[in-house]
């Protein structure tokens, strides 16, 4: 019964548990927002980054399948710079 | 066999549901227990995978992104890094997470070797994903692996019809 209310609402069961189970002040949790969302400009620019670095690390991996290491030196540069404009974002 | 568990993720500093930031801190562990490797998908680094994940996470409505899994192991059990990795992979792709970002931290500090996974719900397409039957296909794919390692398979409630 619990899972398909769960299932209803699109969360786990243990989701489900916790926001009708857990209250802040008189609130239910199920009304706070989440912890932590990103101005919406911010989002998409961390958003491009994070592909644009997955990617390289990607291509990074298929370009070591022969394990010689040939080229990697440019793709761990490239991803260490995507890295610190992340963190810069991040604080 | 593997045995995997959803755990209630942390909440965050503000006592919100939601946080990357805070589930990870959780599973990266004190000093003592330390995580003996991790390992991540769809992220660029450790250092910034919650601020990836909740860019990822903004795209979609969904109020709780973050999806925390525990597989523990035996401890007579064959556990490698590399089985762990691939354990993991074959239960996200069980619950529906299969492309989905997730950063995974495996510890030793106790007697049974075990991974913590941190996923986001929310996919590559800004979709969340309902993980329908999450309990069926996650206990049916621990069996799966075990089967497959010739280790004993620990009954459970969906998965009485892979035992010998």
């Amino acid at each position: 019964m619990l899972s398909l209310r769960a299932d209803a609402v699109g969360l786990t069961v243990s989701d489900y548990i916790r926001l009708k189970i857990m209250i802040d002040g008189d609130a239910p949790v199920r009304r706070i927002s989440r912890q932590r969302q990103l101005p919406s400009d911010v989002a998409e620019v961390v958003r491009v980054l994070s592909q644009i670095g997955v990617s390289l690390q990607i291509l990074r991996d298929l370009a070591d399948l022969d394990g010689q290491g040939v080229g990697i030196p440019a793709f761990d540069e490239a991803a260490a710079l995507i890295v610190e404009n992340l963190k810069r974002l991040k604080d | 066999m593997p045995i995997c568990r959803a755990i209630p993720p942390p909440l965050g500093p503000d006592g919100r549901v939601g946080s990357f930031a805070a589930c990870q801190e959780y599973i990266e562990g004190q000093e003592r227990d330390r995580p003996s490797h991790t390992f991540f998908r769809g992220v660029v680094s450790l250092d910034t995978a919650a601020l990836e994940m909740d860019a990822q996470a903004d795209l979609s409505r969904c109020r709780d992104p973050v999806c925390h899994w525990v597989i523990s192991y035996q401890s007579d059990e064959p556990a490698a890094d590399h089985m762990i990795e691939a354990d993991t992979y074959a239960l996200l792709e069980a619950i529906e997470l299969g492309r989905h970002q997730f950063i995974a931290a495996v510890h030793d500090d106790t007697d049974n070797r075990h991974v913590h996974v941190v996923a986001n719900r929310v996919g590559p397409h800004g979709k969340s994903a309902q993980m329908a039957w999450y309990k069926y296909h996650s206990e049916r794919c621990m069996a799966g692996i075990a089967l497959s390692r010739d280790v004993p398979v620990v009954p459970g409630k969906f998965n009485r019809d892979l035992l010998a």
